[in-house]
């Protein structure tokens, strides 16, 4: 077993009257992860991109997803495809990110506003025995 | 004009041979512009949850427009098993689960509610909404 340790600081010193500075960490026990750069295939829910599998870990599983495009407005559309209507439960403008402690159940999808849009994503657990990669 | 600057790091020193180091950086801004910087924030708040809750509103759409929104939620809990799970819109869509001391950030394009469920009493649950108006 591994440990990742993941970090984030939020600073601001003009957003409020007074300094927002907010710094936390959280350290995971993993069995595996990877930090992956792919590029996304379409721009509708069709053919979308795994980034997050149902099932392939245990309780903790952490999602780490970036969008690498330079515009702002070329948006990552990660979307959950275990409900009927594919709902997009995260919209990732250029150069922004995410990292969300995700149902481990849940497989999440990401299609872009543009083909061939770059992504880094990266998923960090325990693995679930009994459902590897296919 | 506000500047609001996010860095998350990744590290891990034993997952696999090569050593994971990844840093990055994000100047908060709205959907429109890449140098124009989110106004506005609820600052960092914190919802203390007696009991249980199933379903609770967190975060309102109504309250924000929809633009590049940023959300941070911790459970403030220090015990691990005490869990809030994070919903979006009217069918409780689980975005997924904070166990005690996770933190989660993400975007909030603004057209759904948040909502929480929490596993047992005296969870606190800390949040902060950046927002474009």
């Amino acid at each position: 077993m591994a440990r990742v340790k993941a970090s984030l600081t939020i600073n601001s010193t003009d957003a409020l009257s007074t300094p927002v500075s907010l710094s936390l960490s959280t350290t995971m026990d993993v069995d595996s992860g990877s930090v992956i750069r792919a590029k996304v295939a379409t721009t509708a829910s069709s053919g979308a991109m795994t980034v997050h599998k149902a099932d392939e870990k245990l309780v903790h599983s952490y999602l780490y997803i970036r969008n690498l495009d330079p515009v702002k407005e070329n948006f990552l559309y990660v979307f959950a495809d275990t409900a009927a209507d594919d709902p997009v439960v995260m919209k990732i403008g250029g150069g922004e990110f995410a990292f969300v402690p995700v149902q481990e159940d849940q497989l999440f999808k990401a299609y872009g506003t543009k083909t061939e849009q770059l992504l880094e994503y990266g998923v960090f657990g325990l693995d679930n025995a009994s459902n590897f990669l296919a | 004009m506000a500047t609001t600057n996010a860095t998350l790091t990744i590290t891990s020193a034993d997952l696999t041979g090569d050593a994971l180091s990844l840093s990055t950086t994000a100047t908060l801004t709205t959907s429109t512009s890449a140098t124009t910087g989110l106004d506005e924030t609820t600052g960092v708040a914190r919802k203390n949850y007696d009991a249980a809750v199933t379903n609770s509103a967190l975060i309102s759409a109504a309250d924000y427009g929809t633009g590049a929104n940023k959300i941070y939620i911790k459970n403030n809990s220090t015990t691990a098993s005490n869990s809030v799970q994070i919903e979006l819109g009217s069918s409780n869509l689980v975005l997924g689960k904070l166990y005690g001391g996770d933190w989660a950030f993400f975007p909030y394009e603004g057209t759904n509610d948040i909502d929480i469920t929490t596993s047992g009493s005296n969870v606190v649950v800390e949040y902060m909404v950046i927002y474009e108006s």
